[in-house]
């Protein structure tokens, strides 16, 4: 535009949120310009057709989208993946059992209490004994 | 669009009548959303059931408490977004006989392309030529603007895009048909 004014205030003017003292200057500026003033009325033409536009269903068939075997595919696809989603939670809960159940059989082996006490008594035996060393040590050090 | 809670927790629990109602409930909108922005019968059919593929899929995490229809409206919106038109490599023989004893070349040679509209001076036929040359962002700013009805906040919130964006989308769409509209009309 020639005039310089702000088309943009012309944009708000149509969606409806120009600022009031823009709207004087728009209005004062109109009653000069014939340019802006067509502007103003492509403008304007054109937000009421785009609303006519995609309010209008003339145009538009009524759609078949077939609803009832849309819906019956997905329920099919849901319960292939439910039914993987369970086969696999039983497969790790089974897993889970097993692993449990072998760990509580170990308990029942022959001799296994006997083994854990040894084992037990070899650790404390094997720990007091490095403690005494350690200290003898340090002692040693400290003495020089 | 106003949908009972009752028929979303029914669908949570994917009860197959509930998801019938609700799609039936959408269809029209659903339809003309995708329509308005393809501008193509069988592509809108195609976006219309991706999405509600989408919604059953995804069903399980909406959460109740909130609004259905924006939720809806974010998923048709992105599955618009990123649809891409699949080139169709239909052959038909021209010799081929027609319903009416026509061939087909005579038809295709009387009757205009299933895709455009017959060339008038009509408004509502140039913006429709126009709209599917404008970018697809620009197209759903003007679909959420003028079939939705929202304003520049809700549509910036849909698109997850600053106001400003928005407003230079819309303006920038509109300066486009308003050349087309001006041009058409001298």
């Amino acid at each position: 535009m020639n005039c310089g004014f702000d088309r943009e205030i012309i944009q708000r003017y149509a969606d409806n949120t120009i600022d009031p003292l823009e709207f004087i200057f728009l209005k004062e500026h109109i009653n000069y310009c014939g340019e802006c003033r067509k502007e103003l009325d492509m403008v304007m033409t054109l937000e009421n057709e785009l609303y006519k536009f995609f309010d209008d269903d003339s145009e538009i068939r009524n759609p078949d989208m077939n609803i009832a075997r849309l819906v019956d595919d997905c329920m099919y696809g849901l319960n292939k993946r439910e039914k993987l989603k369970y086969t696999l939670t039983r497969s790790i809960k089974f897993g889970k059992k097993v692993a449990d159940n072998s760990l509580k059989f170990a308990g029942y082996i022959p001799g296994s209490k006997i083994i854990c006490k040894g084992a037990k008594r070899t650790a404390s035996y094997t720990g007091n004994l490095i403690k005494s060393l350690v200290k003898k040590e340090v002692k040693k050090l400290l003495a020089r | 669009m106003n949908v009972e809670a009752g028929i979303i927790v029914r669908c949570k629990k994917y009860d197959k009548s509930a998801f019938t109602e609700l799609f039936k409930m959408y269809e029209k909108y659903l339809y003309k959303l995708c329509y308005n922005y393809v501008q193509n019968e069988q592509d809108a059919l195609d976006i219309a059931q991706e999405v509600y593929i989408k919604v059953f899929n995804s069903i399980s995490s909406f959460d109740v408490k909130m609004p259905f229809h924006p939720w809806f409206r974010t998923i048709a919106v992105n599955t618009c977004l990123n649809f891409k038109r699949t080139i169709r490599y239909d052959s038909v023989s021209l010799n081929a006989g027609y319903e009416d004893d026509r061939t087909i070349e005579e038809v295709v040679a009387a009757s205009k392309d299933v895709e455009s509209e017959v060339l008038d001076n009509e408004l509502g036929h140039i913006i429709r030529e126009n709209l599917e040359c404008l970018r697809p962002k620009h197209r759903m700013v003007l679909i959420l603007r003028y079939y939705e009805g929202l304003s520049y906040e809700e549509i910036a919130a849909v698109l997850k895009e600053p106001l400003g964006t928005v407003k230079t989308d819309i303006y920038r769409a509109r300066n486009i048909l308003k050349e087309k509209l001006r041009n058409a009309m001298k």
